[in-house]
């Protein structure tokens, strides 16, 4: 074969691999050009024939058209895969507008995530969770907190009493305040300390602005020097923090039976900013929780001597902080199970 | 407790403004509830009648209305009440009238429509905080009357709430000694004569210690009749019914004073009158319209006839006056806080002198009360006074606390010189002497009745001095912190958090329900009965299991057609003996959401138990390795339905509700559930095992056992896995199977084992080897046959 035979069988081949429309024509050509008997093939076989002049020039022009052909191949071959993948992906279109599959969101109580983020903001400030029993004793309940049973608080606080049984000879009750266990854990620990209580509490009570069961935490300091200043400063922090942003609080003379000095504590109204508005029926002010130093008979009761530490504690009902927080505008949703209400209200725990 | 400015001013000359009045009551503790004005000016308001509403053409919230004010013709006012509606009198603000506030009021065009002045609400007229709506008013005048004339003369009605520490402030003049002690003005006391020789005829005795001073007064010919205006006006303006001047007089001189006064007819008194100490049984018709019959130790008023009142909380019907009394007799006295309390409970019954009563009056004010009231009965009702009869001593040595000033900054918080200290305590009426050493003697006056400590001293330093001056500081930072005190709170949040990953929404639901409910999730029993619940219906068992609100909140849902749910909650149930026991509980409902994909299956007893796994593998509980049992409480489907348990106790149980009880309650789709036991859930916690890669490539074998229907898969996964603990990775089981290519009774059950070594790649030998003891284990627990 001559050179220019050579160059023949080369564009002839090149151009025959171009116009090659699928995979298996192509396969075709390989065989024809480069297979066991295939043109190129044989070409290179006759090289050991020639004279070694020949052979180097000669061989050397075929090794060049063997390569170009191979890569040729090659990419035709990768031309036309990809073309035969796209045109089968071309048929496998689907509307992606469709819903996806079907997968239920679930969402954490508002009440739950207030929990965590109330027990955060006090954690931060070093009171530890405790806990105590949902059904208690009047003495747990009142008389340890002194409010003996000729009170008059006593009966603002509308109490769930249990049928007594035979042989009892102190009357069960559901807490009316998660401040039962504040004399626990006096007794249970030794000062100094610091404790919070979160949990549920029951009032013989029900209408538009009160449900049955709701929630309160509970704060507890006990240590040398503590005053109503911390007392204040601790109230500023937790509310500033609760709320994630700066609040006024505003602390006013009250009475509770455990404390004394007792205090209610109001913030500024964080709809209207003070101006007055429904919220805070027009006096700038909502009343958010109570506070005072630590009774001295409550301290005795609790095993902690009175002329040696003194402590303040405060409470505060959480479904208050929801709603102010949250702007949920009716307290009975809380406990109506609405999956409506749950998925509005609700978050994903991911985001708390 | 209502007072009027003007009553208020009989005991304090002030000229302080109503809101520094409202302002200063707050800062000394005692909370406004609200304030009201009556009476006013008010030019060009009148009276109106709304003829007519309709909707405004272009605004939804609000309305065309056409008022009568009595100009022959109706004139047209926009209004955006919601309460505004045809037949309502109101107050109409003319074209000209000025509300407070400069709102000069002129006849404009809103959204298009005239409208010729304004309805108005008690907030715009200065007369209240109400703003929700326009005022309604119940007065019979006509259209176009001046809104003033219907008004009484103009004044201010405080609305305060008491605490129970403050028994003082429960009268006029107690309210104006406090205002007074924070310097707005000068207390005016009440001057009466503090004697009177002659003994009244009647006779008086205390016959218990629950009364510590007795004081009666005699008046005779008196006429009893209607009150003057003045003093109807003063018991109207803090809202109580005049009732005739005798009684009018009692009433007026216990919210002057403070202390609470009986009016006997004394024509109908038998005998001695004695403060006495019920037996039991005896019975009295009280002037509340109640009868009574009493306890043992109730404390009483007597005569010859039997029980005649309750001492200090209710007087008795046949000893009461009337129009037609001559001759009268004033108990002024003082009883025992506690028992006054007690007895008051007993027979439930809330009255004034009793809430004086119990939180303590001043004991200074009883016989200036009863001779102040004497003198009204004769200026009023004519007649003389006979004479007083005194039982004990009135007035108490006072109670002297040890103090020291510095504990108003030790313990309040607050820094102040003691002599700033003495200054704000004789403000407040205490008298102060200094000790060698600093330390005060403080003599408590008699009108605070329950103050004993020093605390209730630094109190009453700091709520003249201000809270808000006192400074806010935060505590350094706290020590020996006990972060694990309360493992139970983390695990609620575990629970929380992982229903919420796992699609539940979280309820809360009530922690009482019904009766019928409690017995069906095995409750119920007598010790966890509320004694009044709020609903005796619906809510008077402590919960049992977390199931049962659930599954009321599902019955609340599906009526709304949110019928495919999962719902969880996390709270305590109660038992009996008093456990109060953690829980996660979930429910899913439903016939399965319809899909373009496919219609969901409904929610099988498969369903819950991989969410309760999922739950329990949330703990690091490695349930899957844990067995399973099928004894179920009642109201799970008896053969759809597993327990795992923690030695004898009960960790967790799943299933499907039994259809009796979804048909019971009324929910009528498919309902799957299960409950964790959050505290085994802690107990059950694996320990922490070293963690290895291993080097070495892992093989896996399948293999078929037909084993009898019967047998529990489970079961028989715990038998392979167990062949060889180090070898065996996991056992997957990929296929059940029973039908024509087996004989009747069998099933297949196709598993896949996972076998790896830490130290050496298995040989061939190995596998057979490992394979072998499966099949022969399988063989010999549960007579396993390999299947080819």
């Amino acid at each position: 074969m001559t050179m220019q035979e050579l160059k023949t069988l080369q564009s002839e081949s090149l151009s025959h691999i171009g116009a090659i429309n699928s995979l298996k024509e192509l396969e075709d050509a390989r065989v024809t050009l480069l297979g066991k008997s295939g043109k190129i093939t044989e070409l290179l076989k006759s090289l050991g024939g020639m004279d070694p002049e020949t052979r180097k020039t000669f061989g050397q022009a075929v090794n060049d058209v063997k390569v170009q052909v191979q890569s040729a191949l090659e990419d035709k071959k990768t031309a036309l895969e990809r073309a035969e993948l796209d045109a089968k992906l071309a048929t496998e279109t689907v509307d992606v507008t469709l819903p996806a599959t079907a997968r239920p969101v679930g969402k954490m109580h508002p009440l739950s995530f207030v929990i965590e983020e109330v027990e955060k903001a006090l954690s931060e400030l070093g009171f530890d969770p405790v806990e105590g029993p949902e059904i208690d004793t009047e003495f747990n309940n009142f008389t340890a907190l002194n409010i003996p049973d000729d009170h008059p608080a006593r009966q603002d606080h509308d109490t769930f009493y249990f049928k007594p049984l035979k042989g009892e000879n102190e009357r069960r009750l559901l807490r009316t305040q998660t401040s039962n266990v504040q004399v626990r854990a006096m007794q249970n620990m030794t000062p100094p300390m610091r404790v919070q209580a979160i949990g549920r509490v029951f009032r013989c009570d029900s209408d538009l602005t009160h449900t049955p069961q709701f929630h309160q935490v509970e704060g507890l300091a006990i240590d040398k020097n503590l005053t109503f200043a911390h007392l204040k400063g601790v109230l500023q922090t937790f509310l500033t923090t609760y709320f994630e942003r700066k609040v006024e609080i505003r602390l006013r003379p009250s009475y509770f039976p455990f404390t004394e000095p007792s205090t209610e504590v109001d913030i500024g109204c964080i709809f209207c900013g003070g101006n007055g508005c429904r919220v805070c029926k027009h006096t700038g002010w909502i009343e958010v929780l109570g506070a005072g130093m630590v009774h001295r008979n409550v301290l005795a009761n609790g095993g902690i001597d009175h002329t040696q530490w003194q402590g303040f504690a405060f409470g505060c009902g959480l479904e208050r902080l929801t709603m102010l927080k949250y702007g949920i505008n009716d307290l009975r949703l809380f406990y109506d199970s609405h999956a409506a209400f749950l998925r509005h209200f609700g978050k994903p725990a991911a985001r708390i | 407790m209502k007072f009027s400015l003007s009553w208020l001013k009989t005991h304090l000359e002030t000229d302080a403004a109503v809101q520094t009045i409202a302002d200063t009551l707050v800062k000394m503790g005692i909370e406004v509830e609200a304030v009201e004005t009556t009476g006013g000016s008010f030019a060009h308001v009148v009276i109106g009648h709304i003829k007519e509403r309709v909707p405004h053409p272009d605004a939804d919230r609000l309305g065309v209305c056409q008022v009568d004010v009595g100009e022959g013709s109706l004139r047209q006012i926009v209004c955006g009440a919601p309460n505004a509606r045809a037949g309502l009198t109101v107050a109409v603000a003319m074209p000209g009238a000025v509300l407070p506030g400069d709102f000069k009021i002129k006849e404009s065009k809103i959204r298009g429509q005239e409208s010729k002045g304004m309805i108005c609400s008690a907030r715009e007229l200065g007369l209240g905080t109400e703003h929700d709506g326009i005022m309604e008013l119940a007065t019979k005048a006509a259209p176009g009357t001046a809104f003033a004339d219907t008004l009484g003369e103009a004044d201010t009605i405080f609305d305060v709430s008491i605490t129970p520490n403050r028994g003082d402030a429960l009268c006029v003049l107690g309210i104006a000694r406090d205002l007074a002690a924070a310097g707005l003005g000068r207390l005016i006391e009440p001057v009466t004569a503090l004697t009177f020789e002659q003994a009244a005829k009647q006779k008086a005795a205390i016959e218990t210690d629950g009364c510590h001073f007795f004081c009666g007064i005699e008046v005779e010919g008196v006429k009893n009749g209607q009150s003057p205006a003045w003093l109807k006006k003063r018991l109207e303006s803090i809202g109580l019914r005049p009732i005739n001047t005798i009684v009018d007089i009692g009433n007026f001189v216990m919210f002057d004073l403070g202390q609470p006064l009986h009016m006997y007819d004394a024509d109908t008194l038998k005998g001695t009158l004695r403060v006495s100490t019920a037996k039991g049984g005896e019975k009295l018709n009280g002037l509340n319209g109640g009868k009574h019959t009493l306890n043992a130790n109730d404390i009483t008023i007597v005569d010859d006839s039997g029980v005649i009142g309750l001492a200090g909380i209710v007087g008795g019907e046949e000893t009461s006056t009337t129009e037609a009394t001559k001759r009268i007799y004033i108990e002024a006295a003082q009883f025992d806080r506690s028992r006054i309390a007690l007895t008051g409970q007993a027979h439930q019954i809330h009255s004034d002198a009793r809430a004086r009563f119990e939180r303590g009056i001043n004991p200074a004010m009883t016989i200036p009360a009863a001779l102040h009231a004497a003198n009204l009965v004769v200026e009023l009702c004519g007649g003389k006074i006979v004479g007083m009869t005194q039982i004990g001593t009135a007035v108490p040595a006072p109670v002297v606390i040890d103090f020291d000033p510095d504990m108003v900054n030790r313990f309040g918080g607050l820094p102040m010189q003691p002599q700033d200290v003495k200054n704000s305590l004789e403000a407040l009426g205490f008298g102060v002497t200094e000790q060698t050493g600093g330390q005060f003697a403080v003599a408590v006056p008699p009108h605070f009745t329950q103050m004993a400590t020093p605390e209730d001293l630094v109190e009453e330093v700091l709520r003249l001095a201000g809270y808000e001056n006192i400074p806010a500081v935060l505590p350094a930072a706290a020590l020996n912190r006990k972060r694990d005190s309360a493992p139970a709170l983390r695990l609620d949040r575990i629970a929380r958090r992982q229903m919420a990953a796992l699609g539940y929404l979280e309820a809360i639901t009530y922690s009482f329900i019904s009766e019928k409910l409690a017995r069906l999730f095995e409750g119920g029993s007598d010790d966890l009965k509320l004694a009044n619940p709020i609903d005796a219906a619906t809510m008077s068992d402590m919960r049992p299991s977390l199931l049962a609100g659930l599954l009321d909140a599902a019955v609340k849902n599906v009526s709304r057609a949110e019928d495919n749910l999962k719902l969880a909650e996390i709270g305590r149930t109660h038992h009996a003996g008093g456990a109060e026991v953690l829980r996660a509980a979930g429910i899913l409902f439903g016939k399965g959401q319809r899909h373009w994909q496919g219609q969901q299956a409904m929610p099988t007893v498969f369903d819950a138990k991989a969410d309760a796994y999922a739950l329990l593998e949330a703990y690091g509980i490695d349930i899957t390795r844990m067995p399973v049992d099928t004894n179920v409480p009642g109201y799970f489907h008896p053969t759809r339905s597993g327990s795992v348990r923690l030695g004898k106790d009960v960790l967790m149980t799943f299933g499907e509700i039994h259809p009796a009880v979804t048909k019971e309650l009324g929910i009528k789709v498919p309902v799957a559930a299960f409950e964790v036991n959050l505290h085994l859930a802690a107990k059950a916690v694996g320990k922490d095992k070293p963690f290895v890669l291993s080097q070495y490539q892992s093989v896996s074998r399948d293999l078929a056992f037909v084993v009898d229907a019967t047998t529990p898969a489970g079961e028989l996964l715990a038998t392979l896995r167990n062949v060889d603990k180090n070898i065996v990775r996991n056992v997957q089981l990929f296929d059940v199977y029973s039908g024509d290519k087996l004989p009747a009774g069998k099933k297949s059950i196709a598993v896949s084992l996972t076998l790896q070594a830490d130290d050496r790649t298995l040989t061939e030998a190995d596998i057979t080897g490992i394979c072998d003891k499966a099949v022969e284990a399988a063989t010999k627990r549960f007579n396993a046959q390999l299947r080819a």
